[in-house]
């Protein structure tokens, strides 16, 4: 499992953001969790983090203060 | 019963085997949880055996949600079930509260170790679950704790899937018959993090926060430390991908003690953590025993 190829990967789907690795959850660090919204894009991106090894994809709103994040962790 | 003409002749035919099977055993324990199953089976034997011969048991722990206890006593007034109450101490026991992914079988271990005994000393003449059909597929360890201690699951021996005992729910108007899956607590920790108190507290107060928002049907909060993830029915989901709802939610669950606040763009999945540890029969499973 590799947050950064993953990060990548989504990059390549116009999905923009962190992405940290939670053990097999993949959470992605956006400020714009709209990104996700359409299904299509969503499905892209939980393939693609299968493709990553990773069991799941999570999204997490940047921006929160409370919301402790290491970028590119 | 209350029967419904649109339902299939064979699945009647099912219920009328199941009112037989509980006629010739004379008296049951139910164990019961308040579940679309087993208050369907609570009301069967309420109709077939009357309140003299039935008794239903309610096992406390802090494995069980208050919300799914109250809903569990709302449910045996609506069948008039005469209920017990009975703590059990499945987390005093290092082998369930270790959770391993057979952590169910030893929490069935212990409600079915109290259980027993109460229908011996009451002369009730068998101990039922509400295992159906549908479950064969599932993960469920607790099922081995079941026939170790001799508990019958009448809905499985007659055929009933889940979705008949829906319908036939629905026909008896039962307020059980659309409700989502409840299965306990400890099933929104990953297999490997010890079961506390304060962990299943936490997802509790998470879930009822959620649920003052207004988000109806499956939801689940899993932990995974300090991090929480949440998952939600998908027609509830696509609501909650923009920055203020997610905000709301983040918000919501941090109240509850987490730090970190994740939506699971998957959407709600039974068995969520089963799927995680590469475990269970299908996607669709839940370890609810």
């Amino acid at each position: 499992m590799s947050s950064s190829a993953l990060r990548e990967a989504l990059e390549a789907l116009q999905i923009h953001g962190d992405v940290v690795a939670h053990g097999p959850v993949a959470v992605l660090v956006t400020a714009h969790p709209e990104q996700l919204a359409e299904p299509t894009a969503r499905e892209s991106a939980l393939r693609a983090a299968a493709a990553h090894g990773f069991r799941t994809l999570a999204v997490e709103l940047l921006g929160d203060a409370h919301n402790a994040h290491v970028p590119g962790a | 019963m209350t029967a419904d003409h649109r339902i299939d002749e064979r699945t009647l035919a099912k219920e009328r085997a199941l009112l037989d099977w509980l006629a010739a055993r004379g008296s049951v324990l139910v164990g019961f949880s308040g579940g679309v199953d087993s208050t369907y089976l609570a009301a069967c034997a309420m109709e077939t055996l009357g309140a003299d011969r039935v008794l239903g048991v309610i096992g406390r722990s802090a494995s069980l949600s208050e919300a799914q206890l109250t809903t569990a006593r709302d449910a045996a007034g609506q069948v008039g079930l005469p209920v017990l109450e009975l703590d059990t101490e499945e987390m005093s026991d290092p082998r369930y509260a270790s959770n391993p992914g057979n952590r169910c079988y030893f929490c069935k271990t212990e409600l079915w170790t109290r259980l027993v005994p109460v229908a011996r000393a009451r002369g009730l003449a068998v101990v039922i679950d509400g295992t159906n059909a549908s479950d064969g597929a599932d993960y469920r360890p607790g099922a081995a704790a079941a026939r170790e201690h001799g508990v019958e699951s009448p809905l499985a021996v007659v055929g009933l899937t889940k979705d008949e005992i829906r319908e036939l729910s629905r026909a008896r108007r039962l307020r059980t018959w659309a409700q989502p899956s409840a299965p306990c607590l400890a099933s929104r920790i990953p297999y490997g993090t010890a079961v506390t108190p304060e962990r299943l507290r936490a997802v509790e107060q998470a879930e009822q926060a959620l649920r003052a928002l207004g988000i109806d049907g499956d939801l689940r909060v899993r932990h995974h430390g300090a991090l929480a993830r949440v998952e939600l029915a998908p027609d509830e989901l696509v609501a909650w991908l923009h920055g203020a709802a997610l905000s709301r939610l983040t918000a919501a669950v941090r109240t509850a003690g987490f730090s970190r606040v994740a939506l699971d763009a998957r959407g709600f999945c039974s068995g969520g953590l089963n799927v995680l540890a590469g475990i269970g029969a299908s996607a669709g499973s839940e370890t609810v025993g």
